[in-house]
């Protein structure tokens, strides 16, 4: 295929996309997708996925050699949402390689899927500047467009590598406009690189708000954590604040939604706390079943220490749940203006007791103060698929 | 539809077992070659997936079998009657810091040296062989590639089975 040129086909680059290994992993980048992809002729999703392995260097030189080998004989592409097209390119990488290795390995990968030939689309829209911008640099033909969506929770220390820094400088430089998702990913990248101020601008990440919730909230007895089970989600401290309330009130449930390292330690406290039957472990569940469960219980609680953009927040009140959660920088800001219409802001603290507090200020005033009907049409206009659509339709095509 | 998983490097855990439970959901035969059985617990894969344990693929050469004998199932034998109550752990024990490493570092390149049959030929003996033709196999983790493509290459340029890296993208 070749693109002609005022074809509307867009090529989306990203590290993150929902499997069945990861169903979480890049669920913003695929409602990126489903919110677009309409407005496009076409549009292509490469999903370029790390295979992480802890491997000798032989034996990671012999993955590397056999993996360039199989990528042409393999089916890469399956259907995916909006219409859009999704390519699934395994990136293997052994543990413990720094930022500019990744977006090497990643650039390597590209190169034997293109071997040679440019990107066919008119605009290419990567996640992350690095891995994924890096890697499609060499693959742009001159007249085509390339913007830059960052979501990385990681970019201070990315951009303290002087090495990756040069590169996502590199990327800057070739890209047309570099979105983020919050204010604080924004003062991130430019204090590491305000040479570019002119090309970064806000964007949010699209949230549908088209299904609604068989029942209104009547009580806030049901509450809800989804995401990952890591320090920087402060799910301990969750899990102790619930402790608290539940020996004020017996009848609330914890539904514990996603896995990671701090999963076994987080039964052994539930056990250790007698909490057994009240707080329900689910694993990691795909977006779909996330949301269902949104619209199932009452209260959604997000205890993260730092959030660029925090769309769980924005996914819960779309849900029709009030939300108790941390001032941990996305959510402030996607909340400004309603946050006493969506439920509580708390600070973040090492402890529990800003939580507890919280959801006793919240329990004390509900349901009045809330108003999760006006905090929805506020987020549907902010953060909807049709605001966000149009926002990405007029960069990339006006 | 027949596919055949490879997961040697037992890397990519929640990938292989989700994707070889909705093939046989969806009415497929699920076949996982797994390096050692052991590295995986027995409830991690749906009922009707089929689970081979790559040594089993060994199981015609002499070589092998002496290798067994003497380096695994003697010892575990003598442990056992020996240690009685603490023999399992010692067994344990045994295996991953003797039989184990013994294996990798001088059976495996030993028997490469004087020409025995590799796990990738086995592999391809093992698809050709296979009493229902695989239609696809699934690569689900890095460790699998070298073995993955070596077997394909013994195949030869003529195999129709298909490659994926994901069955999400079998169709």
């Amino acid at each position: 295929m070749t693109v002609a040129p005022g074809d509307r086909h867009v090529t989306v680059v990203s590290p993150w996309y929902p499997t069945q290994m990861w169903p979480f992993r890049g669920a913003f980048v695929q409602t990126m997708v489903e919110a677009t992809a309409h407005g496009c002729d076409s549009m292509t999703v490469m999903h370029c996925d790390r295979w992480s392995a802890r491997v000798s260097d032989a034996e990671d030189r012999a993955i590397n050699q056999a993996h360039l080998a199989l990528l042409p004989r393999t089916k890469r592409s399956s259907p995916t949402v909006g219409g859009a097209t999704l390519e699934y390119l395994p990136v293997p990488m052994p543990v413990g390689g720094d930022f500019a290795f990744v977006a090497n390995r990643h650039a390597a990968t590209l190169r034997a899927v293109f071997a040679g030939t440019p990107i066919d689309a008119a605009v290419v829209h990567v996640h992350e500047a690095l891995p994924s911008g890096w890697a499609v640099l060499e693959h742009l033909r001159p007249e085509t467009r390339l913007f830059v969506t960052e979501h990385a929770s990681f970019l201070e220390q990315l951009l303290d590598e002087p090495e990756a820094r040069e590169m996502y400088d590199k990327v800057l430089d070739r890209c047309e406009h570099l979105f983020v998702v919050g204010d604080g990913t924004r003062d991130v990248l430019l204090k590491a690189l305000p040479r570019h101020a002119g090309k970064v601008s806000l964007v949010a990440n699209p949230i549908s708000f088209t299904e609604p919730r068989p029942e209104p909230v009547t009580e806030l007895r049901r509450w809800l954590f989804v995401g990952g089970l890591i320090p920087r989600k402060g799910v301990t401290w969750l899990l102790e604040a619930f402790a608290k309330c539940h020996a004020e009130d017996p009848s609330l449930t914890l539904t514990i939604v996603g896995d990671g390292e701090l999963g076994t330690q987080l039964h052994e406290r539930t056990a250790e706390l007698g909490l057994e039957t009240a707080v329900t472990f689910m694993g990691s569940v795909g977006p779909e079943v996330a949301l269902q469960l949104m619209r199932e219980h009452d209260l959604l609680v997000h205890n993260s220490r730092w959030e660029s953009f925090g769309v769980t927040v924005v996914e819960a009140v779309a849900a029709g749940m009030p939300v108790l959660v941390t001032r941990c920088g996305g959510p402030e800001e996607t909340l400004a203006g309603i946050e006493d219409a969506a439920g509580e802001l708390v600070a973040v603290e090492e402890d529990d007791a800003a939580l507890v507090e919280g959801y006793r200020r919240l329990r004390d005033r509900f349901p009045d103060g809330l108003d999760l009907p006006k905090a929805q049409q506020v987020l549907d206009e902010r953060y909807g698929y049709p605001a966000v659509a149009k926002m990405h339709h007029r960069v990339w095509f006006e | 539809m027949n596919v055949l998983f490879l997961a040697l490097g037992a890397g990519r855990r929640r990938a292989v077992t989700e994707e070889s439970a909705k093939v046989v959901a969806d009415g497929g035969t699920a076949t996982v070659l797994v390096a050692a059985a052991k590295q995986w617990k027995p409830g991690d894969f749906a009922p009707g997936v089929t689970v081979i344990d790559s040594s089993v693929l060994h199981r015609d050469q002499l070589p092998w079998r002496i290798e067994r004998l003497v380096v695994y199932r003697g010892p575990r034998f003598v442990l056992k009657r020996a240690l009685g109550r603490r023999g399992k752990a010692a067994v344990r024990a045994y295996e991953k810091k003797v039989a184990d490493r013994f294996h990798r570092r001088v059976f495996l390149p030993v028997q490469k040296k004087l020409g025995g049959p590799s796990r990738s030929r086995l592999i391809a003996q093992h698809i050709k062989r296979s009493a229902r033709p695989y239609e696809w196999i699934v690569i689900t983790d890095s460790r699998s590639m070298p073995e993955a493509a070596e077997a394909l290459d013994t195949l030869g340029a003529g195999t129709r089975i298909g490659l994926v890296w994901s069955a999400d993208h079998i169709s």
